[in-house]
């Protein structure tokens, strides 16, 4: 696997808030992957949730732009966190805490995959893959659970903005 | 209905005038926008939201009718500015709000098609549901897989209707 110094990963909330607005959203995060001379990252989730729902083509926000930009290469999907490393499980079971806690709900509505972005985060700074993540979402909560859960293996939020 | 006396003391009166309101997106708009913008002429109307005269005159006088809006000064042109609607329906266990935001929601489906089509989809019980979600959303207590997981909807319709949304609860806050 290459070093990068920084992985910037978007999330669902994102990537149907720019779809909804045409393309010239989609042109600007284009922009904004050239200009940082990088290949923006979406998780298997995040790609299922946004790719061929067929029920619901009367939305706006459809597919093709996602995969327009993965033809284009500047953006892609990237493997599933390791769930078997334990570091790994345990911030992606502490942020489905931190979620449910911030929402106040119970456990059983946040599922393990809605923190795939913390695990993946966390993976590549373990692993030494990147520098840097940056994470984008309009999910406040996941964000938040984030920013509070991985400075405990020793990043700081310069590293996990 | 110019002709009709003002009911605003008449709750039950009062609902049904609501319903209309909810029922007629370009209605809903021009109380949307006297509710921003107090002291509005017809004219200002005509030119923000490019509509007929004839129709603003004609809702003007709905809502003026219903108590929605009044005149705010005594000359010509006349301004209006809105009131405050603040209406709790409980049906059994299950209780809605109609509010100057539900209101803006409905007028936002005439230039949102996503709004629309969730009202298509759910209609205007659900877009009330979803209107609670966007506040919770933008306060940052709730994710919008948790809203689908509780609405039974995809993750997709709850991000797009929330997104859709987030205006309407935002220019309140302001």
């Amino acid at each position: 696997m290459t070093h990068d110094d920084t992985v910037v990963f978007i999330d669902s909330s994102v990537l149907i808030s720019c779809g909804r607005r045409g393309s010239t959203r989609f042109q600007a995060l284009a922009r904004e992957a050239r200009q940082r001379d990088t290949v923006f990252r979406i998780s298997p989730q995040v790609y299922a949730e946004v790719a061929g729902d067929s029920s619901l083509d009367e939305y706006t926000t459809g597919d093709s732009a996602v995969e327009k930009a993965l033809q284009e290469g500047w953006m892609k999907v990237t493997e599933s966190p390791s769930y078997s490393d334990s570091d790994i499980s345990t911030v992606m079971d502490q942020a489905r805490s931190f979620i449910a806690s911030a929402s106040d709900r119970s456990e059983d509505i946040v599922e393990k995959a809605d923190t795939e972005l913390v695990g993946l985060a966390l993976e590549l700074l373990l692993t030494d893959t990147a520098d840097r993540v940056i994470r984008v979402t309009n999910d406040i909560p996941l964000g938040k659970a984030a920013e509070s859960l991985l400075p405990q293996y020793g990043f700081d939020n310069e590293q996990i903005t | 209905m110019a002709t009709r006396e003002a009911n605003w003391d008449t709750p039950l009166g009062t609902g049904g005038e609501v319903f209309e309101l909810l029922g007629n997106a370009r209605k809903a708009w021009i109380y949307t926008y006297i509710y921003h913008h107090p002291s509005t002429t017809i004219q200002d109307l005509v030119e923000a939201l490019d509509l007929p005269q004839r129709t603003v005159y004609d809702y003007i006088d709905d809502l003026e009718g219903a108590d929605f809006i009044h005149q705010s000064n005594a000359g010509r042109p006349a301004e209006y500015t809105a009131r405050d609607i603040k209406l709790q329906l409980t049906d059994g266990d299950t209780e809605r709000q109609i509010t100057p935001e539900l209101v803006e929601a409905v007028a936002r489906r005439t230039r949102d098609e996503d709004i629309d089509t969730y009202i298509d989809r759910h209609g205007l019980d659900g877009l009330a549901v979803a209107l609670e979600y966007t506040r919770e959303y933008v306060d940052g207590s709730v994710t919008h897989q948790i809203m689908a997981r509780e609405q039974e909807l995809s993750p997709l319709e709850a991000g797009v209707i929330l997104d859709a949304l987030r205006p309407v609860v935002e220019t309140d806050s302001e």
